[in-house]
């Protein structure tokens, strides 16, 4: 049964099965073979661990399986660049990657065009991308003569090529076949023929080929591309003709024909246009885009795209509800909360991986959905949020009861403190933005605050907006559900005791706090507790603020 | 050799194969040459381990052309997608010059193959009733209406293309200005007296305050069929449908990334008493790169079931297209990802009009969206998709010598 699975998600092949090759199952292997070979063939190309395969597709849409074999995004180059220039791009496509969900995207291949129509300036270029990459290739010229000089050029490389069309389809044809080669057959703008050149070259024994029923971008013109990319599709896959039955292949590049040496500005409004026509074609069949552009934001949407589109509609998008031990954290790293959707687990993780951060990470089950969706949909709400800090035990994990929530759960503010008993901090729209965060804005917030329901007669206590010297005050307080008042001065996020040293905790701001909170009028007993490492300021503060002040050691204070 | 000869021989080589497993070719004498074309037809297959590679020459056969023709393949749907009209004439009661429809499809989206879909989507520009924290590149072009809903609601429509606005009355929420719902109304009528089309109301999105401020904004624009976003299931939504029939408004049917809680939310607001014709969906529009594909896949599958014939989900679709701005790929600035991403100034757009027309190709008919350039190159794909007019073609072979 797994084997069956894996020959039916397109992991294994049939020949895998040693016994089934044997004579006398034959008819059953031919018989297998048919049932999974998918209504889009597939087409490899490229050698090694660079191969690509292209097609293999089941179905139309991805919901009703999924789709296989994402979309190869192939940039070209030519062979009139020099060597300087083309070593540049090719390194440029070659390394370009940017991090998403776990792994790095990239693009997948480069195509060879023939600007010149000479065979040894284009085998000479074919040799120089050969000697910086060996990924795989697209030889492009509608010149035998060309195809011939590339493929010896890349001997050993399994290139695709481009193109066999009504003009050269019998040359191409030979050179396909006697070399075992992969070709696209092109038809632009003609189905019939583009069926007839595929059902002829396909009967003369090429045994691989593509589609390309031409990219034209224009009024009208655009319809006829995204139609005909939709019928071939539709009458492979549900009116079962197997003539077509083939990866379609589309080459956005064409959208720069007759725009040789224009200026800057429509250059780049050509590129932008050509990733959406990319992006368009994505959506809509193509098994593989020839690209011109590499402008960085010409990729970034491409690789993202495709990467959507071809996960597998039947993994479930969430990952597992727990706390993650993000770097090294102990019991003064602060606590964060997010979603279980796994784009925004991974993210959260990888942004405060990047950024060094040791912090506790709960993953809260939201049934795998987004930070924003199940904010609004109300899978993320203030009692799930309560409740994930009693079911994994955080309060034992840390000497804090301070909560990092995501900006787009701004509002669930106050609803979780009033049910969790602990203080939330409204963290960044974007995890990103977390290192920044904790730097300048991870602070209690200050004035005179309280804990419990103090009175007239109840202690004063001084502390710094430093999350760990305002928890060191404040949580046996309320461990013990002591009373108190909390005088909270702004040292800019400094513990008390580097904030005396670097002068940011003075008399005249505790004053100053006390003043403006109202002391002198809420509390008769005026006696102010200050911790051992603000003892130095002892006395200018019973000076400038006419109370008695004591120094007791914070975990002393709750006696 | 005759060909039964052929046969017989494969048959013997496959009897001694199954009694050996293996055959030594070498004790066999054959005339290669007269067999290749039987021989490839019928033994190579039979006993292809048996046959070391090359020992069997191929047949090479002739490059002939074979004429064929492309059928494209048709297919019948049952269903049909209802009309929504936007805004009514003086004729019909209301005051717009200008009215808007979407909807009455019969196909697939852009199947011309098939049919041509009466109305093509449109585009409503965001237009909020107090200043928000707006990504740079948006700010920088609406920087000076966005005090003025009814200036922003101009300016998007004679500058940016628009076909309609939404105003948005984020400042009723009572965690940002909790403006009264009076005085929200009053925001609608303004707006309406600075344009010529329909608008689109939106709430806070505090589902406690939403229904007072969408019923007293339907109230203020009676018989101008407008759209009350939304109803949906957090919060008193009978209120907002209450409000659409008495005053003739549309409703927007809203729910999260969920087909079948998509159509209970349609059949609850088609059992109040809304007529079908007065309802558009909204199935949740996730970003590109946030699970852009599960709202791909579920308005494929809401707008195939319906032209297969499911009723409740034969209405319209909208996408909150200016989602795509919560990415950061699409707001992070320059200095900090510019090195790896490329400017903002093509990201953020390309971010907004991928996402919208990633649902568009899937059968979306109203896209909220915020941003002129992603507008604009959404606006002329659409265009290009539905336009009867032609260009003329590329010589687009061409491209292959083209030195760029």
């Amino acid at each position: 049964m797994a084997f069956v699975y894996l020959l039916i998600n397109h992991e294994a092949e049939i020949e895998a099965c040693k016994p089934i090759l044997e004579p006398k199952y034959k008819q059953n292997y031919e018989k297998l073979k048919e049932i999974l070979t998918p209504p889009v063939r597939t087409v490899k190309f490229g050698e090694g661990e660079h191969t690509k395969i292209i097609g293999g597709k089941e179905v139309m849409r991805r919901h009703e399986l999924t789709w296989f074999n994402p979309t190869v995004l192939a940039i070209d180059v030519h062979d009139e660049m020099d060597e300087k220039e083309l070593t540049q791009r090719v390194d440029l496509i070659t390394h370009w990657g940017t991090f998403y969900i776990g792994q790095t995207l990239m693009l997948d291949a480069i195509a060879i065009k023939c600007v010149s129509g000479n065979p040894n300036k284009f085998a000479n270029t074919v040799k120089a991308v050969i000697k910086n990459t060996n990924w795989p290739l697209i030889l492009c010229s509608l010149d035998p003569a060309c195809l011939k000089a590339g493929i010896k050029a890349a001997a050993g490389k399994k290139p695709l090529l481009y193109a066999a069309t009504k003009d050269n389809w019998k040359e191409v044809g030979e050179i396909a076949r006697s070399e075992k080669l992969p070709v696209i057959v092109a038809a632009p703008g003609d189905l019939d023929q583009l069926k007839t050149l595929a059902k002829s070259l396909h009967e003369a024994g090429v045994e691989e080929l593509a589609l390309d029923p031409g990219t034209f971008w224009g009024e009208g013109l655009l319809s006829d591309t995204v139609n005909s990319f939709t019928m071939l599709r539709r009458a492979a896959i549900e009116t079962d003709d197997k003539t077509v039955g083939w990866p379609l292949i589309g080459v956005p590049a064409t959208i720069w024909i007759g725009k040789e040496g224009v200026s800057e500005g429509e250059r780049l409004a050509t590129a932008f246009q050509e990733t959406i026509l990319s992006a368009v074609l994505t959506a809509r069949y193509a098994d593989l885009l020839i690209i011109h552009s590499t402008e960085l934001w010409t990729f970034l949407p491409l690789v993202i795209l495709k990467n959507n589109l071809y996960a597998d509609p039947r993994v479930h998008p969430a990952v597992k509800s727990e706390v993650m031990a993000i770097g090294t954290p102990d019991q003064n790293s602060p606590v964060m909360v997010t979603t279980n959707f796994a784009l925004t687990a991974y993210t959260v993780k990888s942004d405060l991986e990047q950024a060094k951060i040791n912090a506790w990470l709960i993953v809260m089950d939201t049934g795998g959905i987004g930070v924003e969706s199940s904010a609004a949909g109300g899978q993320f709400n203030a009692s799930k949020v309560a409740e994930s800090l009693q079911e994994f035990n955080i309060g034992d994990k840390v000497a804090h009861r301070a909560l990092i929530i995501p900006g787009m759960g701004a509002r669930f503010k106050g609803e979780i403190e009033d049910l969790s008993g602990w203080d939330v901090y409204v963290g960044p729209r974007d995890s990103g933005g977390i290192g920044d965060f904790l730097k300048e804005k991870y602070r209690a917030v200050t004035g005179l605050k309280y804990v419990g329901d103090p009175g007239k007669d109840s202690p004063v206590v001084l502390t710094s907006n430093n999350v760990k010297s305002f928890y060191e005050v404040k949580k046996p307080l309320l461990d013990a559900k002591a009373s108190a008042w909390l005088v909270v001065v702004d040292t800019e996020g400094l513990d008390i005791a580097s904030a005396v040293k670097e002068k940011k905790l003075d008399a005249a701001a505790v004053k100053k706090v006390m003043d403006e909170g109202g002391a002198n009028e809420q509390v008769s007993k005026k006696e102010l507790i200050i911790p051992p490492a603000a003892e130095s300021l002892k006395a200018s503060i019973e000076s400038a603020t006419k109370w008695k002040v004591k120094v007791v050691a914070p975990d002393k204070l709750a006696k | 050799m005759p060909s039964n000869d052929v046969t017989k021989l494969g048959k013997d080589i496959l009897s001694i194969l199954e009694k050996f497993g293996e055959l030594e070719l070498q004790d066999v004498s054959l005339e290669a040459d007269e067999l290749v074309l039987k021989m490839a037809a019928g033994l190579a297959a039979m006993a292809p381990r048996a046959l070391a590679p090359g020992v069997i020459p191929t047949a090479v056969k002739p490059f002939q052309l074979l004429e064929e023709k492309f059928k494209p393949p048709i297919q019948e749907y049952p269903g049909q997608i209802v009309e929504v009209q936007f805004g009514q004439t003086r004729a019909e009661g209301g005051t717009r010059k200008q009215i808007r429809k979407i909807g009455g499809e019969k196909v697939p989206p852009f199947y011309r193959f098939e049919y041509d879909n009466p109305n093509r989507p449109l585009v409503t520009f965001d237009v909020f009733d107090t200043r928000m924290p707006l990504p740079k590149p948006i700010k920088d072009h609406f920087d000076e209406v966005m005090d003025d809903p009814a200036e922003w609601a101009k300016k998007s429509l004679k500058e940016y293309g628009a076909d309609l606005v939404t105003v948005h009355l984020v400042s009723t929420d009572p965690y940002i200005k909790n403006t009264p719902a009076k005085q929200a109304a009053k925001t609608i009528e303004d707006v309406l007296q600075a344009i010529d089309t329909p608008l689109l109301i939106g709430g806070s999105g505090n589902p406690e305050k939403d229904p007072e401020v969408l019923e007293a904004a339907a109230a203020a624009a009676q018989n101008e069929r407008l759209m009350l976003n939304s109803a949906s299931d957090n919060l008193d939504w009978k209120r907002i449908v209450e409000a659409a029939k008495k005053y003739n408004h549309n409703v927007l049917s809203w729910t999260q990334l969920d087909v079948n809680n998509q159509k209970k939310m349609n059949q609850l607001l088609l059992d109040a008493g809304l007529p079908k014709d007065h309802i558009v969906q909204d199935a949740t529009t996730a970003a590109l790169g946030y699970g852009l594909q599960y709202s791909f896949s579920i308005f494929e599958r809401i707008r195939m079931s319906a032209l297969k014939g499911e009723k409740d989900l034969q209405m319209p679709l909208s996408s909150g297209t200016t989602n795509a701005w919560g990415a950061r790929e699409a707001y992070m600035s320059d200095k900090k990802k510019g090195s790896e991403w490329g400017t903002i100034n093509f990201r953020g757009p390309l971010w907004e009009a991928t996402t919208g027309l990633s649902l568009a190709l899937n059968g979306c008919d109203i896209f909220m969206m915020l941003h002129p350039a992603s507008v604009k190159i959404f606006k002329t794909v659409v265009e290009y998709l539905t336009s009867k007019k032609k260009d003329k073609p590329s010589p687009l072979l061409n491209w292959v010598t083209t030195k760029v």
